[in-house]
Formats: C-alpha cells, structure tokens, sequence
C-alpha cells in the first residue's frame, strides 16, 4: 500500500499523458487513429480507478494524513506552496472520481463517434480530469484556487466546443464571466486569509495555508473574533465556493453552461462543480466553525437555494435545464450537512448525488439523440415504457434514489432534519420539507412525462449502442455503492445517529414525498396545473437570468459614454491652441498695406509711451 | 569570459548592424536585408541570454566604460559613459532581445516597403532601449532616452495605416513634453549635487549617496521628485496621458506595436524605479498614497474604456494601461511581496501583450479589417490560432499556470498589507484592483469570443490557417508563457537581491 | 485766438503731421494702384514741409533744409515718373489695376 502513496504522482500523469498523445494525435491526423486513442482514454481511466480504490482502501479507516509539498512561490516570510493532501476527505473524493471518469470516457467514445475534433475533445477531457484531481488533492489554499481557475477555464473550453453555433458560444461566455465573479471573491477571501497569516505570530508563517496546520491551530484564530477582517475574510472565501458551487445567486452559470456536450455536462455538475464548492468548504471548516454567523449563513443559503432551485426545476420542460437546477439544490442541501453533521456522511451523500445525476444526465442524452430536431424538451421525446423498459427503468431507481424515497439519500436527509429541529431552528426544518417536497415532485413529473404510456408520436425502436448502456449501468450501480463498503458508511452512521430519533421523523417526511409522487402523476398528464404565472415564473428560473442581463447592460453603457470625458477634454485643449493659432495666423495675409499700418500703428504706441515715459521720469 | 561579456558590444552592436543594412551593400534585395536582419537579431539574443548564465549575484556585475583616450567621456563634467547589469535589468536586457527578435521575424509579411530602411531603424531602436536600461549614469540615461524618439517616430509613422502620421507627431509631442520635465530634474538634480557634495558626477550611485548625506532643502527635492516623475508618467501611460499611446498603437503596423507595447512602455516603468523610487525613498514613502490613487485610477478607468472600444488594437493599448496600473500599485504598496509581484507584472505584461499583438497582426492579415464589428466567425478558419488565442486570452485574463497569475497575486496581496500612511485606501485599493480581474475577463474575452466564435462571418473566401514562421513565433510566446507561468521563482530568484537592496534604501 | 491768428512752427508741423496721416491712410487702405501712388506723393510732400518748416524756424545760415526740400521734391518726380510707367506696363499686362489681383507672390 506504501507503493500507492509513493507514486501518488502517477495518478496526475496518467490523464496528462493521454491528454498530451490525444493532442499529438489532433494534430498529426496521420499518426493515431481514433478508435486508439479513445481505448487509451478508457484503459488509463481504469487503472487511475484502481489506484484510486487502493487509495481509498488506505486511507479510509485510518485517520492518516499524508503530505507532499515543495516550493513554488518564496518572497521573504511567505511561501506558496504546492502539494499533495491525502486523508479519507481526499481519498473518498477520488474515487468518485475515477469512477465518474471511467463512466464518462465509455460514454463519450461512443457519442461523437462522427464528429470531428474527436481526439481534441479527449485531450481537454483528460487535461480537465488532472485539473479536478489536483484540486481534490490539494494541500492548500493558494494551491486550490489555482486549480479551481483552471477547471473553470477547462469547463469553458469544453462546453464552447461546438463554437460555430453562436448561441451555445454566447452562454459559454457567459457562465464564464459568472464564474469568474466567483473567482474575484475567492482571491479577494484568500489575500485577507493570508494577511492574516502574515501577521500571525508564529515562525513560518506560510505553513498556515496548509490545511493540515489550519485544522491543528485553527483554535488559535479564536483572538481574531472580533476583527472585522476575520468575518470579510471568511465571508469571501464561502462565497467564493457559493458561486463555483452554483448557489444562489449564482446559479446562472450552470444552467447557461449545460448547452455544451452532454458528457461535458454530466461531469460538470456531478464532479466539477462538487469539488470546486464543497471540498473547499470541508478543507476551511474549521475556519468557519469558530464564528457562528458564518455558520449560520452556510446553512440559511444552502436551504434557500435548494428551495428556490427546486422550484424553478420544476416548471422546466427543458431536461437539462431541470437537471441543472436540481443539481444546484442538491448541493445546496450539502451545505447544511457540512455545517450540521459529520464530514464522512456528508461525502457520503455527494457521492449519492454524483452518480445519480451522472445516470440522468447520460439517459438524457440518449433520449435528445432521439428527438429529430436535437431539443432537449421533454414533451418531444417519443418514447414509451414499453418501447425502452430497461432505460424507463433506470431512469426509475435514479429517480427514486434522489427523491428520498429510497433508503440511500432517506437517511442523510432526516439526519439534517434531527439536527435542525433539536437546535430549534424550526423555519430551517419548514424549509427542509419544502425541499423534499418539490424535489420529488419534479423529479417524479419528468419520469411520468418522458416515459408516458401513450403518445402520440413513437420513433421506431432504435438499437442503443451498448457503449451507451454499459456508463449508466454503471453509475446506477455505484449509486448503491455503500452496500460494498457496508462497514464503513453504513454502520458508522448508524453509530453516530441514534436510529429512535430518525423513526420520529420518517412518518413525516415519507408521507410528504408519497404527495408529491401522486401529484407529478397528475401534473404530468396535466390534469391538474398550477397558476400560469407560478408556471411563468418557474419556467424563466425567477427571471434572474434576465435580471443579470439587463444589469450588466445598463452598466456597460453608463460606463461607455463616462470614459469619454478624457478625450473631450483633449479634443478641447486641442481646439483652445488651434484657436489662438488661428487668431495669430490671421494677421499674416501677405498684404503690403496691412503691415505697413501694423508698424505705424506700433512705432506710434512706443511713441507715446516714450514720451509718457519721458515725461514721468522729468516731472511728475 | 570576462572581456567576452561585454555591455559595449551588446549595446552598439545593433548600431553596427543598422550602418550595415542602410549601406549601399545590400542593396535593394530585400530578401538578404531580412535575412541579415533575423540572423543579426538572433545571435544579438543568445548574446544576452549569456549575460543571465554568467550573472553574478549580488555583486554589480559587467561594470562597463567607454573610455576615450584612457579618461571618460566628460571627464571635466563628471559625466562618464558607464553601462552596468544589476538584477533587474539582467532580466530585462535579454526580453528587449527577444521581443525584437519575435517582431522581426514577423515583420516578414507585415512590412512590404522600405525595407532596408525599416530593419536599420529597428535596430538603433534596440541599441537605444539597451542603452536606456543598462546606462549607469544619469545624463547616459537622458541620450538615451531622448533618442529613443527618433527611430520610433519614424517606424510609427511609415508604415502605419490611416493616420499613422498624426499619431506619429502625436507619440513625437507628448514624449517630448514629458522629458521636457525630465531634463531639467536631471539637471537641477545634478547641479545640486555639486553644490552639496563639492564634487561633479553624474552617475547614479554618487547622486544616491549624496541624496542621503547631502542637505538638500525639502522644497527643492519635491520639485525634483515631481519633475522626474512627470517625464516617467507620460512614458508609463498614466491617464490622462495616455492618449498617445492608444493612438499610436492603434495605428502602427505589428510588429511595431508589440515592441512599442513591450518594451517601451517598460522603460517608463523602469525609470521610476531607477530615479524616483532609488533616489527619492522617503518622498516616495510619502506620497504612496497618490500613486496608489493614480495606480487605481489607471486600473479602472482603461478597463471602463475598453469596454467600448471597436477598434481590437485600442482594446488591447487600454489593456495594456491598466497592467501598468496594477504595476504601479505594487511598487507603491512598499513591501517585499508588492515590489516583487510589480517587477513580475513588468516582465510578464512584455510577453502577454506581444502576444496579444500578434493574433491582432494575425488577424489582420488574413481578414484585412481591424473594426470589431466586421470580425466574427473566424475560428471556423483557423482553429491552429484559435488554440494559440485561448492560451493568450486566458493568459490575459490571469488564469494561474500563465505568466500572468503570480504577478498580479502578489501586487494584490502586497496592495492589500502595505503600511500606507492613509488606513483603509490601501485595503479599497486593492479590492478595487481586483475587480480588474473581472473586468479584463470581460472586455477581453467579448474581444476574443466576437472575432473566433460566434457564427455571423459571411464570406466565400478561404483562409487558411497560421503555418510556418507566424505558428513558430506565436508558439514560441506561448510557451514562455505557460513555462514562466509554472516556475516563477525562476525569474524571481534572479532580481530577488534587487529588491532587497530596494527595500534597504525604503527603510532607511 | 492767438493760436489761430498768428501762424508759428507749431502750425506747419500739424499740418505736415495731418498731411501724412492721410497719405499713410490712403497708402494702407487703397485697392487702386493708382490711389496709392496719389497717397504716396501726399507723404512725400508731407515730409517736404516738414523739412522746410524746420530749415525755415530754425537758426540757421546756409539753408541747408531748403536744400533737402529742393531734393526731395526733385526725387519725388523721379519716383512718379517710373512708378507711373510701371503701372501703364502692369495695366498694359494685367487689365487691372487692383492690387489684390496683380500680385504674383505665392503664400
């Protein structure tokens, strides 16, 4: 197992090289085909899963840590660091994302199978999945941000990849910008954060980035309570993981970012995003456990978004856009967890989370293939139970898992829901139902529409290529993956929760998502339908979107014909010389007569002054 | 090796090949001008690349002298022809080299007239920029700086396009006002000098020392202060003088641009750092809350002005205006990670905007139209630039991994825990200067996402794609990009000792 | 009274005075070749009795301003000789005899 922590380098170089020999491959047609270079994609995918799993192994059961570090940055005191992280956070981490990795690589050699620019598309893959393995195992906090900046660039590049459209163009650009918002805040949180560092009164001061040294002396930044530096630095750095985590109000950038490739998406917003917000937040917890109003705030916006977010999914008819903003409330209930229960559990959930959403998002993809104009709204799609019962049954136990109604996100759910109500915040807990209740509603809609038994157009039964079948098998499997690792997950949640108080609870909320299913059935065969300017509001994500348009218009021109007021200036000192050189020029016209006159004139006024002169130097 | 490395050779030696090239030898065959040219540029750059490898640090190195008949220059004056490397300008001496060695090869395609004239005119702007940077001696430095007017003035205005002459004349004034105030600094400086020392010199070591020995009234050294900091103000743009330089780039022809870009404006920097920060520490210390103002207002207001820009050249000219904002912030945030980080941005700022240029010459060539509006749709054409866009698009933008990131995080984190005399300006300041992040992914990346990506370019014509000596050039920036984006501390090590001795000089 | 009855130096020097004001006047504001040459005689003989006045009012034996009197007004025929066959020649040339227009100096 020492051989695994050892060579811990080999898990970036393997993607790194295979990014390298796809480009090679893109630009030297001749050189690789690409069949092989999708094989050499899957086949280092599956040796990174392996390793990651050996990873896993160690580290889970044990409270080791490990780290690398060298050098990159020294200016005097401060030294930026870059290194290698690993304990069960890390561990865990990875190999939902070897595993996501894999799922996606099999996935996508099959979907552009006739597209060009096949090889660069496996090359910025595999360069993204480097970029999300150093984020995960990163052992500080400049080092983060580095990598964060870097999967966010890559996320671009993948989702414009189809740049000849200008609309998918546009929205890329534009969850871009967002995201870079999310970037300002981060970097604006870590300068305050490392002052902090500097001024600190210990001897090397640049260790304190480390998570490491953060988690064992976190207690000593207790003085600095009642700084105000110490609340804005806390604050930044959370928003900064609000807006890459696609919290409110920054969830814009997801829903504008799904337009790019499905996989692209699917890894996105199962792994990408997950990272970036969440892991950040895990590493600074013991930061933010130390003042609680920043613990309040984690919670209060995770359980805002994850309502608000419900509701907007579920006026989508657009399945992407719904799964995009299920994405953003899921995550906005890990936020709670973060603050409220263990770190073990609260991974445990996102890994839940990642591999369902994964399954949704490839069934999805499989399904747009079918719809002949490539939408992507569900009352288009002509498919029936009967004609794909194996996909409506994936599409089912996916379904069913996220809703709650399953033992695997049930339990994590309550859990909140016990911490919540037995530190009395009750409108958080109100808030918790409002959830479950509007996330099994749209979940349940989008199965009932999708897969209706009668409508009234059918596509013939096309063959699915098993390349497509084999990612979301997989994925469902994984989805029950804590039925392999029973010891750790299972009993050790049973240890930490006492199982008496979950029963007070499940007679609440089962009954709650029962309501919702009966009501997504009714919904979707449209017999019964809420307000239109409910149905309005939801279906345009509260006009949000919009709102920033109009913002950053309105901006843009004030400032347009604000920073004219430079060059009117020059224009005008210009034009006063232009003036006077005119006044001056005027007076040489070249005529004899006019000189002559100019010299009496003249000699006449000397004259006269002279004799003023003369005469005030004589008498008075 | 020691009379091997010699300044002297590396400064006049382009002078030497500019004499050759205007001579009658070559006569019209301009094939063998540019290829004299290219090899001349390419040794001159290995030349001074061996002046980094036998760098001796810490010491004064390659300490160097014209000496006419055994005694120097205005022996009777004081003034001696001295050339010195110290960490700075070890660093850049060689990226001059190499910026004009890129524009060279590129001015293959770009320059079509006159040529024996254009490549002599390079040149003696290269020896002049050498000499401005390794000059130990302060009225050295003034010839230097004044002559480096003439040659650009002509390189701006023949080969430009539209009103390449008016921006000419416009580069031509406003330079010359600015070392209008310089020239009687440096004179007033030098008089009272005498007058406090008794001795007459004008090297900058001796007027360092007397600054601190000598009683000069208070009075006089803000004057002088003001006097040298105006003439460096319009060579740095600070807006609102920019206007010459948005003008001149938008109407030079490429490879006169990314020189003008790169390392002309580097100049400006460097003369602050030379004269007002060495000479002037405690004015400098006293007035770092002005020139973090000036420092904020470059930032925000070239990247409001950019915004509305259509023409790609002013766009890229305003960028180029709030990086020497960001520079200036870092030097007047007064502490190790603020000087390190602003030296950084100098060195950093020279390759992104070269690059930033050369997509734009590109570009030009291929679509002939510089105007925003008609520009779209071109990644279809040329994917190969499209890459080599991206790099230096999100090497503008400061994503980490690029050249960019390690100057403007330490400039922000300097900006951010200076001791400046106002409390909460320097903590505004440099959330202010953070925003430009935002801003700078906005305007560049509208510029870049207008002219590849989107859809709308209705042509039958063909283009084909960037290939031989452009894709060489355009590859080779963005590997230093990327490489120098990696290892910073590569160029770090080198003028760390610089800006101990800086700091030295502050705290005293 | 006495100032305007009895005739002194005083009276000659004004007169010369306004004589060549209005000559300079019509040299300055005249567009005819001809009106300007009439001016420049109306100087001319300004500057005559003035020379004349002074010689006349003046403690002197020989007469020596006479004598500059006589020569000016000898030189000043001269000039009107020569400037009036110029002027026939230009018009002879020209057409015309306004200044504006026979003047063949660029700029």
């Amino acid at each position: 197992m020492q051989f695994f922590t050892d060579n811990i380098l080999l898990i970036f170089l393997l993607p790194l090289l295979t990014a390298i020999i796809a480009f090679t491959a893109h630009f030297f047609k001749f050189a690789i085909s690409q069949k092989t270079v999708s094989v050499i994609s899957t086949v280092t995918s599956i040796i990174g899963a392996i390793y990651a799993a050996a990873l896993y192994y160690t580290y889970n059961n044990c409270n080791e840590i490990t780290e690398f570090s060298v050098g990159w940055l020294s200016i005097g005191d401060l030294t930026i660091s870059a290194g290698l992280l690993l304990d069960n956070i890390s561990a865990t981490f990875l190999l939902i994302l070897m595993i996501v990795n894999i799922i996606i690589q099999i996935y996508s050699s099959q979907y552009f199978n006739n597209q060009k620019n096949y090889n660069l598309y496996f090359g910025y893959l595999n360069l993204l999945i480097t970029s999300i393995t150093a984020l995960s195992l990163s052992s500080n906090l400049p080092q983060s941000y580095v990598f964060l900046e870097l999967t966010g660039v890559l996320c671009y590049i993948l989702t414009n990849f189809n740049y000849e459209k200008s609309q998918i163009s546009e929205s890329a650009k534009k969850s871009f910008i967002i995201n870079r918002i999310g970037d300002m805040l981060l970097l604006s949180g870590i300068i305050v954060f490392i002052y902090f560092v500097l001024t600190y009164p210990i001897s090397n001061n640049s260790e304190l980035l480390s998570y490491k040294e953060l988690a064992e002396t976190a207690a000593d930044f207790y003085v600095y309570l009642s700084d105000i530096n110490f609340y804005i630095a806390c604050i930044l750095l959370f928003s900064g993981a609000i807006v890459k985590s696609a919290q409110f109000p920054f969830h814009i950038w997801l829903t504008d970012s799904i337009n790019g490739p499905i996989p692209v998406s699917a890894l996105i917003q199962s792994v990408a995003t997950v990272s970036a917000g969440i892991i950040l937040t895990i590493r600074l917890l013991p930061l933010f456990e130390l003042s609680e109003p920043v613990l309040k705030t984690i919670i209060y916006i995770g359980l805002f978004t994850s309502v608000i977010c419900a509701f907007f999914a579920s006026g989508q008819y657009d399945i992407k856009k719904m799964l995009a903003y299920s994405t953003s409330s899921q995550l906005g209930i890990v936020f709670p967890a973060i603050a409220l229960l263990n770190i073990k559990n609260t991974l445990f959930y996102m890994s839940v989370n990642s591999f369902a959403k994964v399954s949704l998002f490839l069934i999805a993809g499989i399904l747009i293939s079918f719809i002949p104009k490539s939408s992507s709204n569900m009352l288009d799609m002509p498919v029936s139970k009967h004609q794909y019962p194996f996909l409506g049954f994936c599409y089912l136990l996916t379904v069913f898992s996220l809703s709650g109604l399953f033992f695997n996100g049930f339990f994590i759910g309550e859990a909140i829901l016990g911490q919540l109500l037995s530190q009395n915040k009750k409108i958080a807990a109100s808030f918790y139902f409002l959830y479950l209740l509007l996330t099994s509603f749209y979940l349940f809609k989008s199965y009932f529409i999708i897969f209706k038994k009668n409508k009234k157009h059918f596509a013939e039964k096309n063959k699915i290529s098993s390349c497509l079948i084999i990612p979301i098998i997989l994925s469902i499997v994984f989805i029950f993956y804590p039925v392999f690792d029973y010891k750790t997950i299972i009993l050790d949640f049973s240890k930490n929760y006492e199982i008496f108080k979950l029963f007070d609870i499940i007679p609440v909320s089962v009954p709650i998502s029962v309501i919702a299913v009966i009501l997504a059935y009714f919904a979707a065969s449209n017999k019964i339908s809420a307000p239109l300017w409910f149905k309005k509001l939801s279906l345009n994500g509260g006009y949000i979107s919009n709102l920033y348009d109009i913002f950053i218009d309105y901006i843009v021109e004030f400032f347009r014909n604000f920073t004219n007021i430079i060059d009117y200036f020059f224009n005008f000192t210009a034009y006063i010389v232009k003036f006077f050189s005119w006044c001056v020029s005027v007076s040489q016209n070249g005529n004899i007569q006019t000189y002559i006159s100019y010299a009496i004139f003249s000699s006449a006024v000397l004259l006269v002054l002279y004799l003023l002169l003369i005469a005030g130097i004589g008498g008075i | 090796m020691f009379d091997l490395l010699s300044l002297k050779i590396l400064i006049f030696t382009p002078v030497l090949a500019a004499i050759i090239i205007a001579s009658p030898l070559f006569g019209t065959n301009f094939i063998y001008i540019r290829r004299f040219a290219k090899t001349c540029g390419t040794i001159h750059f290995l030349y001074s690349l061996l002046f980094i490898v036998f760098y001796n640090f810490g010491v004064e190195s390659f300490y160097d002298e014209i000496m006419i008949f055994g005694s120097g220059w205005l022996e009777k004056l004081g003034i001696n022809a001295a050339f010195g490397l110290d960490g700075l300008t070890v660093l850049l001496a060689p990226l001059t080299s190499f910026i004009f060695l890129i524009s060279l090869i590129v001015s293959k395609t770009m320059i079509r007239t006159k040529h024996k004239m254009y490549y002599s005119l390079m040149f003696i702007l290269l020896s002049t920029v050498l000499g401005v940077f390794c000059s130990k001696d302060m009225f050295l430095f003034l010839i230097f700086w004044e002559a480096e007017l003439i040659p650009l003035y002509f390189l701006i205005s023949e080969w430009g396009s539209c009103n390449c002459k008016h921006s000419a004349m416009k580069y031509l004034l406003y330079i010359f006002c600015g070392s209008i105030f310089l020239s009687v600094a440096m004179i007033g400086l030098f008089f009272y000098g005498y007058l406090s020392n008794g001795e007459l010199s004008a090297s900058i070591d001796f007027l360092r020392v007397s600054m601190t020995d000598g009683i000069f009234p208070v009075f006089l050294k803000k004057l002088l202060f003001f006097g040298f900091f105006t003439g460096f103000a319009v060579k740095l743009p600070i807006i609102p003088f920019h206007i010459w330089f948005t003008d001149s780039q938008s109407d030079s022809a490429t490879p006169i641009s990314m020189v003008l870009s790169a390392i002309i404006i580097n100049t400006g920097a460097y003369g602050i750092i030379r004269f007002n920060l060495d000479l002037f520490p405690e004015l400098f210390i006293k007035y770092s809350p002005f020139i973090m103002i000036f420092a904020v207002i470059n930032i925000i207001w070239a990247s409001l002005a950019a915004f509305k820009q259509n023409d790609i050249k002013k766009t890229i000219a305003y960028y180029s205006i709030s990086q020497m904002g960001l520079f200036l912030l870092g030097l007047s945030s007064l502490n190790k990670i603020g000087l390190d980080g602003a030296i950084f941005i100098m060195l950093s700022h020279s390759f992104i905007s070269a690059g930033l240029f050369l997509i734009t010459g590109l570009i030009y060539q291929v679509a002939k139209t510089k105007t925003l509006q008609e520009l779209s749709g071109l990644g279809e054409f040329m994917p190969i630039l499209m890459l080599f866009a991206y790099v230096i698009n999100f090497a503008a933008v400061a994503v980490p991994l690029t050249i960019a990131f390690p100057g403007q995080l330490l400039v922000f984190l300097g900006a951010f825990s200076s001791d400046c005399s106002i409390e909460p300006l320097a903590k505004i300041c440099s959330f202010i200067a953070i925003l430009i992040m935002l801003l700078a992914a906005s305007y560049i990346f509208k510029l870049f996402h207008k002219i590849f990506c989107t859809s709308q370019f209705y042509s039958t014509k063909k283009y084909h794609d960037v290939s031989g000596h452009r894709l060489m050039c355009i590859a080779v920036i963005c590997f230093c990009i990327i490489l120098f984006g990696c290892f910073p501390d590569s160029l770090m090590s080198i003028y760390n000792n610089f800006t101990e001795s800086l700091l030295e000089i502050l705290r005293v | 009274m006495d100032f305007l009855s009895d005739i002194g130096i005083y009276h000659f020097l004004i007169l010369s005075l306004s004589l060549f004001l209005i000559g300079l006047f019509g040299v300055a504001v005249s567009k005819h070749i001809l009106k300007i040459l009439i001016s420049l005689e109306i100087m001319f003989s300004a500057a005559t009795l003035n020379v004349a006045t002074f010689a006349v009012y003046s403690d002197e034996t020989h007469f020596k301003g006479g004598i500059l009197a006589l020569f000016i007004i000898v030189l000043s025929v001269i000039h009107i000789i020569i400037a009036t066959a110029i002027t026939i020649n230009i018009f002879k040339f020209k057409q015309t005899a306004n200044i504006e227009n026979i003047g063949e100096l660029k700029g």
